[in-house]
C-alpha cells in the first residue's frame, strides 16, 4: 500500500520495500574525542513481488572530535559487503546541533568517496536536517517517547554522471536512558529521477543507539 | 581557580503537567500575578529534589516561577540580555568567568527574585522593592574546561559575586548526528 501510494515520477521506475536494522554505538573518550561504530543491514522484502532478499551489510567506524560545544567533526571508513564483494568508503562529516525550546535540530554536512572494483569511484556530497522532538516536556528524558524526523539531499558524481537522491525519515523513538534509544519507523529514498529511472525505496527501520 | 561547587551536577527531568496536578497554593500565586498569557506547568525532577515550574511570557519577557512540591513559592526568574545586568555586576561576572575559563560564552542570563512570595509579588506587580527582596543572576555558560567543552549554570549575587556553579548534564544526540 505504501509503495502504491508513491506518485509516479517517470515511466521507468522501480519500487522496493525492505527492512533496515541498524546498531550504533558511540564511545566517548577524553578531551571531547569519541569513536562511533555502526552496523547496518539491508534486506528487501518486496521488489516485483513478495520475496525476501538479503542485500548488504555496512560496518563503519568514525573518529570524532567536538570543535565547539554543539559541533563535531568526524571522519572514518565504511566497509560494505554486497554480492560477495567488498566496497570501501571514506567518510568526512560535520554535525551541528541547535537547541531551540522543545526541539533539537541537527545539521549534518558530509562527503564520502566510494571505491569499488570494476566501478568508477563515486563521490557524494550530502546535507541532512534532523529533528528530535520529545513527546512530553521540553527536553528528552529517560523513559520518554520522542519523534525523529529528517530530510536529506545527496548529490552523487560517478565519472561524468551526476545523480540526485532524496531521503525522508520518520521514526518513533523511546529513550530507555539518555544514551540508550530505540527507534522504529520508515526511511523513504528516491533516486534516479534525473536519469529518468526513478527508484522508490521504502525501508522499515529499526535503530538502536547506545552511548557509553 | 578553585570552585567550591565544582563537583555539583545539574540534571532536570521536565514533564508537562496539567494545572489540576499542581498544588493549589502555586496556582493561587500565579493567578495573583496578573500575567498576560497562558501559563504552562511542568514538574521538574532533579538529582536530589523535585519542583513545579510555571512558564509563560509577560510583557515580552520569558518568565519561570518555581515552587516546591507542596506549592511553596521559591523564586521568579526573568530572562534578560547580558547587557541588562547592572554595569558593576556584569563587569565582575565577566572578570570571574575570564579567570575561571580559557574560553567561555554566556548562553543565557536570568535575573532571579526570591525572598518570599509576598516580597516578590509586591515587586513584580506593584514595583515596590522591599529590603527582603533577594536579587541574583543565573547564567548558563558554555566553556572549555580541562580540554573538554561543557555547559555550566552559575549563580551570582546582585553585585556580581560568585555564589555557586553546577555542571549541566548535556543531552545525548548521537541518533541525530549519525
Amino acid at each position: 500500500m505504501l509503495i502504491a501510494s508513491i506518485p509516479i515520477l517517470s515511466n521507468a521506475q522501480s519500487n522496493e520495500l525492505g527492512l533496515l536494522p541498524r546498531f550504533n554505538i558511540n564511545k566517548k573518550l577524553e578531551k571531547d574525542w569519541s569513536v562511533n561504530l555502526q552496523i547496518e543491514s539491508r534486506n528487501e522484502v518486496v521488489e516485483d513481488g513478495l520475496a525476501y532478499d538479503y542485500v548488504l551489510t555496512d560496518a563503519s567506524l568514525l573518529v570524532a572530535k567536538k570543535v565547539t560545544l554543539h559541533s563535531t567533526l568526524a571522519g572514518g571508513y565504511l566497509m560494505r559487503r554486497e554480492d560477495g564483494q567488498m566496497i570501501h568508503r571514506a567518510i568526512q562529516q560535520v554535525a551541528v546541533i541547535q537547541n531551540i525550546p522543545s526541539v533539537t535540530l541537527a545539521h549534518r554536512f558530509s562527503t564520502d568517496q566510494t571505491f569499488e572494483s570494476e566501478e568508477r569511484n563515486q563521490v557524494r556530497l550530502r546535507y541532512r536536517l534532523s529533528t528530535q522532538v520529545p513527546l512530553n516536556g521540553q527536553t528528552l528524558d529517560p523513559k520518554e517517547f520522542f519523534l525523529k524526523l529528517s530530510g536529506e539531499v545527496l548529490n552523487e558524481w560517478q565519472g561524468s554522471e551526476y545523480g540526485l537522491e532524496m531521503r525522508a525519515v520518520a521514526f518513533l523513538g523511546y529513550a530507555f536512558q539518555a544514551g540508550s534509544k530505540l527507534e522504529l519507523g520508515l526511511d523513504y529514498r528516491l533516486d534516479g529521477v534525473i536519469a529518468n529511472e526513478a527508484r522508490n525505496r521504502m525501508w522499515i527501520g529499526v535503530n538502536y543507539y547506545l552511548s557509553i | 581557580m578553585a570552585f567550591a561547587a565544582s563537583a555539583q551536577l545539574k540534571y532536570e527531568k521536565e514533564v508537562r503537567v496539567k494545572p489540576s496536578n499542581v498544588p493549589s497554593a502555586a496556582i493561587a500565586f500565579v493567578d495573583r500575578m496578573q500575567l498576560e498569557r497562558k501559563v504552562k506547568w511542568f514538574k521538574e525532577t532533579g538529582i536530589d529534589r523535585s519542583s513545579f515550574e510555571a512558564k509563560t511570557k509577560h510583557q515580552g519577557q520569558r518568565l519561570s516561577i518555581e515552587f516546591s512540591v507542596d506549592g511553596r513559592f521559591e523564586d521568579l526568574e526573568v530572562k534578560i540580555g547580558q547587557d541588562d545586568m547592572s554595569g558593576t555586576a556584569h563587569a565582575k561576572v565577566r572578570q570571574y568567568l575570564e579567570s575561571a575559563h580559557l574560553f567561555y560564552r554566556i548562553k543565557k542570563v536570568q535575573v532571579q527574585y526570591s525572598g518570599g512570595s509576598d516580597t516578590v509579588w509586591e515587586f513584580f506587580v506593584g514595583g515596590v522593592r522591599s529590603e527582603l527582596l533577594i536579587v541574583r543572576y543565573e547564567l548558563v555558560v558554555s566553556a572549555k574546561h580541562k580540554g573538554s567543552f561543557a555547559m555550566y549554570e552559575y549563580l551570582f549575587s546582585e553585585e556580581g559575586d560568585f555564589l555557586q556553579r553546577a555542571r549541566i548534564t548535556l543531552s545525548v544526540t548521537d541518533n541525530i548526528e549519525y
